[in-house]
């Protein structure tokens, strides 16, 4: 071609076909091809508010707040440092309280699950002493609900808290934060928090943790000086975990740090000890309250930062699905109808019939960036999945495009040691249309486990979040 | 010396550490280089062997020591490997998936070139506002209201919104979506039609001069809809800009009343205004200031004029265009009767057919356009008796590329259309630029040499709409379709005048 003979100054976005980008180019230009791909049809509400958070000044605050929370997450220092009763480090937490999993949601809109949760509650802590008088007495009104996540604690499946049930306490040492998880209920895992049971069994199991287990694991942590939960959480991933289906790596990793403690205790006899390990060993996915515990702990540091658009949970109540985000109110839903999950049943008998619309606020991990950001990080769960180790990986790539940062302390072999994205943005899953993956159990409508799988968060949800976020920040 | 760094909880498989300390050493002055976790195994050979001073640390912590000649190298080894940790190694270009990953404060620019598919164009262009960019929008099927609204936006923002549907642009010299590099010079340019503001500019260069800028509004701006929103902020912003003296508004016959409104605005202009309106009489121009014109070329000779002071030349005299009339339909055979047009330019289509029409009265034209000139034939594929076909319409640009982007679809209509015992005349444009086709005219050329050579007698006529500094080389092409027998002119008007006598010559004989 001819040699360019007037220079330009100009500098030119180029977002459609190559033809012209290469025109540019070759007329010495400066240029940038975006790599566009078709959004999702946006409202023109949605764009509206996207437009209006467009504006330099604001993206670049907005930008410096995300960098912050990330680093919330990315910097987390969480300790496994104590256990005590829920009612003494959860805020509110009083006679007549009790907390669930999700969205907050009254008693008439709840699924079954949950009324039968707060009919458990009720008896364990003996305010009622039948289901009949339960009922009455959650219907007079004098019970109080509170949403898990609008406290320091996180309900895993229907998340049925009351102030007696002991918590494993994770502290993030970098800010202080704590956060309250109720533990794995040993043989009757799910049991009385999980699945919100009663029964005698379930009840004495509960107590029989927090007087006899409890103790010598208290004790344990104390000579310690607390667990390091983070060296646990990335070795894991380079193990296969993807820490929120599959734990099994944690669970030892876990288990190699707190079983030696055990036995430098003093002052427990030996059976006692004995079968505190058993406890620990034998519960299948014991480490799994604590690594949403180590997410929560971070997300406590996150929320509250102006400006931010980073997600800080994500959870369900089987009829309702909320996100909530750090530069917006600590209490602020945006809430869509609960989705259902994809996956696989672990018996042929059940059926997308059986299954309850997600419920539970595990997916705190998603929003640590792991679980099903950190798909690629475990074969084996895509593989129960019916998916091959290659579709993790494009998972977790297409996790990339929607998230703030990469967590330089999660390296995984799958993806040649590359890191896992982390801190969802609502920016960035509006403007791309993606939204985040989520990994979790499925439960049956009547209770008790059937299956995993996936699904994606409702974009209804981050739709409802930017128009919020616009509405308080955008001009 | 020695530098210890203490990264407090942070895990890092020790494989990979072993390859971070491997690639350090290699750095100038680094003696050695040192990555661990902080297990006592690794403290004894930092603390004891190596002579490290390490504070306390847990098994939790990372550890990054060196050893390196100088401060300096000590402090750049260091560095390495931290980046190294954190994977931050790389080329250090920049991607970006959407406009809104684009900082302007780090990464400048001025606009945003948006050639998506109509329905995504609105979104980007209002994002590219928003973000304070001016927008070229080749796109098309573009709803006339997401333009008003990007136009009023625009305003709003004081940004320009050249098109949607924006053939053609030319800002600080740099070659918009599918226009010519012309050299700078003192007409500026506001059109709504992307090949009329080409050919109006690529003339204007031919005639020794240049062009500041061309502004593109976009094929609907002067519908009442819009109401010319981009032509007039187009001519404010080259009436105040001072590298303009004359400007040159292009289109096609548009709204009356929108036309009237950009007439009227023009006449406030400081600079002298010269208007082609496609298809217009001069009864659209009476009352007003501005020159008006009847042809691309015209209004191109017109500015030149009222820069330099003198009226150019240019072209064939009449004489030279009867003499070889004359010659050439000499040699046709008798069923030799047609005239066919194929061309890539939809203004180039309609102002060969306004010609027609006034000076060949009483011949039917045929088109694949629906026009108050033409006949609608029924099926595109098909020419019939005279024939000009817009081959960058949709019923062709459904089936193949448009003819500006891959030559293919026109060649193989000129093997059909030479194939066609009743052809006589092929009058065909060709349209360079940086944007376009690579070599759009060698095929074309080839065909005619050929044809040239076995003996037919088909009269070829064509004019390139090109600029001296456009990638294909417009001189060159221009020599190789004169080479190969093809009348080669000056302008699309210059053709559609030949072609007019070729037809009315063709008509006499019968």
């Amino acid at each position: 071609m001819a040699e360019k003979k007037y220079s330009s100054d100009l500098k030119v976005i180029n977002i459609g076909t190559q033809f012209f980008y290469d025109a540019l180019v070759a007329q010495n230009v400066k240029a940038t091809q975006v790599e566009w791909k078709p959004p999702v049809k946006q409202s023109a509400e949605v764009l509206d508010a996207l437009n209006k958070i467009s504006s330099p000044e604001l993206k670049e605050k907005i930008d410096a707040a995300n960098d912050k929370a990330v680093h919330c997450i990315i910097d987390s220092e969480p300790y496994l440092v104590d256990i005590i009763p829920a009612g003494e480090v959860i805020e509110g937490l009083d006679d007549y309280t009790v907390i669930h999993s999700g969205p907050p949601i009254d008693y008439e809109n709840m699924t079954m699950l949950h009324r039968r949760g707060l009919v458990s509650a009720c008896r364990f802590e003996h305010w009622a002493e039948t289901d009949e008088d339960a009922i009455k007495l959650i219907e007079s009104g004098k019970i109080k609900l509170l949403s898990a996540l609008d406290t320091n604690t996180v309900g895993a499946g229907t998340g049925i808290i009351t102030k007696s049930v002991a918590m494993f306490i994770i502290e993030d040492r970098r800010t202080g934060k704590i956060s309250a998880n109720f533990p794995a209920e040993g043989p009757n895992q799910g049991g009385f928090c999980g699945w919100g049971l009663y029964s005698e069994t379930i009840a004495d199991y509960l107590r029989k943790m927090k007087d006899y287990f409890f103790p010598v694991m208290k004790a344990a942590l104390k000579q310690m000086g607390g667990l390091p939960i983070k060296p646990i959480l990335a070795e894991s991933f380079v193990m296969g975990d993807e820490n929120h289906t599959r734990q099994s790596a944690a669970d030892l990793l876990f288990d190699k740090k707190i079983l030696p403690e055990l036995f430098k205790l003093e002052g427990f006899d030996r059976q006692q000890l004995l079968d505190t390990l058993d406890y620990i060993v034998e519960t299948p996915r014991f480490f799994h309250c604590i690594g949403q515990g180590a997410s929560r702990a971070a997300m406590l540091s996150a929320i509250n930062t102006p400006y931010s658009t980073m997600v800080t949970a994500i959870c369900g109540n089987g009829v309702t699905f909320g996100i909530k985000v750090a530069g917006l109110g600590e209490n602020e839903w945006f809430t869509a109808p609960a989705p259902m999950m994809t996956g696989l049943y672990t018996s042929t008998k059940f059926t997308d019939a059986d299954q309850l619309p997600w419920k539970g606020d595990s997916c705190v991990v998603e929003c640590a960036g792991m679980g099903g950001l950190a798909a690629c990080a475990a074969p084996i769960v895509m593989s129960l999945r019916g998916l091959k180790l290659k579709d993790g990986i494009a998972l977790t790539r297409e996790m990339e495009n929607i998230c703030i940062s990469k967590n330089p302390a999660f390296s995984v072999p799958n993806l040649d040691f590359d890191f896992l994205p982390v801190g969802i943005d609502i920016r960035k899953v509006i403007e791309t249309g993606i939204s985040p993956e989520i990994h979790g159990g499925m439960f049956h409508k009547e209770g008790g486990l059937i299956g995993a799988g996936s699904a994606r968060v409702p974009m209804l949800c981050f739709e409802k979040a930017i128009k919020a976020f616009a509405e308080k920040y955008g001009k | 010396m020695k530098k210890v760094v203490v990264i407090a909880n942070r895990y890092v498989d020790s494989v990979s550490l072993m390859a971070v300390s491997a690639k350090v050493m290699k750095l100038d002055g680094v003696t050695n280089a040192e990555s661990g976790m902080g297990t006592p195994a690794n403290l004894e050979v930092l603390v004891d062997d190596l002579g490290y001073d390490i504070p306390e640390v847990t098994p939790n912590d990372l550890i990054m020591a060196v050893t390196a000649d100088t401060e300096e190298q000590a402090e750049a080894a260091m560095k390495t490997m931290r980046d190294l940790i954190d994977h931050k190694e790389g080329d250090g270009s920049v991607t970006y998936k959407s406009l809104s990953e684009i900082d302007l404060r780090e990464d400048e620019y001025d606009l945003a070139q948006i050639s998506l598919p109509g329905e995504y164009a609105h979104a980007e262009a209002k994002r590219a506002l928003s973000m304070g960019l001016d927008v070229f929008i080749f796109s098309d099927n573009v709803s006339l209201e997401e333009e008003a609204d990007l136009k009023k936006y625009g305003t709003e923002k004081g940004r320009l919104v050249m098109g949607p549907d924006c053939g053609v642009g030319l800002i600080k010299g740099v070659a918009l979506g599918a226009g010519s590099i012309v050299r700078p010079g003192p007409v500026g340019i506001v059109g709504a039609s992307g090949s009329g503001c080409q050919e109006v500019s690529c003339i204007v260069e031919r005639l020794g001069l240049g062009v500041s800028s061309i502004i593109g509004t976009g094929g609907h701006d002067l519908l009442p809809e819009i109401g010319g929103i981009t032509m007039l902020a187009g001519m404010r912003k080259l009436d105040d800009d001072p590298d303009t003296k004359v400007i040159v508004l292009v289109s096609k016959l548009a709204n009356l009343d929108v036309m009237a409104k950009v007439l009227g605005a023009a006449d406030r202009l400081s600079k002298p205004v010269v208007a082609i309106f496609l298809g217009a009489t001069e009864k659209l121009y009476e009352g007003h200031n501005v020159h008006g014109t009847f042809s691309l070329e015209e209004a191109a000779r017109k500015a030149v004029e009222l820069c330099t002071g003198k009226a150019p030349e240019m072209g064939y005299t009449d004489a030279e265009i009867n003499a070889m009339v004359k010659e050439k339909v000499a040699a046709l055979a008798p069923e030799q009767k047609y005239v066919r047009g194929l061309f890539s330019g939809g203004t180039f289509t309609e102002e060969g057919m306004i010609y027609y029409t006034e000076h060949n009265k009483g011949v039917q034209l045929n088109s694949n356009l629906n026009t108050k000139y033409s006949t609608q034939i029924p099926d595109h594929d098909v020419s019939v008796g005279h024939c000009i076909l817009d081959l960058g319409a949709e019923d062709f640009t459904a089936e193949a590329p448009h003819p500006v982007f891959d030559p293919i679809l026109k060649l193989k209509r000129l093997k059909k259309e030479i194939a066609d015992p009743t052809v006589a005349v092929v009058t065909m444009d060709f349209i360079m630029g940086p944007g376009v086709a690579a070599d759009p005219v060698t095929p074309f050329a080839q065909e005619c040499k050929a044809l040239k050579d076995a003996g037919s007698k088909i009269i070829f006529i064509s004019n390139v709409c090109g600029s001296l500094e456009d990638p294909q080389d417009t001189l060159a092409a221009e020599k190789m379709l004169a080479d190969a027998g093809v009348i080669v002119t000056r302008s699309n008007y210059e053709s559609t005048k030949l072609a007019s006598a070729f037809l009315a010559a063709l008509e006499e004989r019968g």
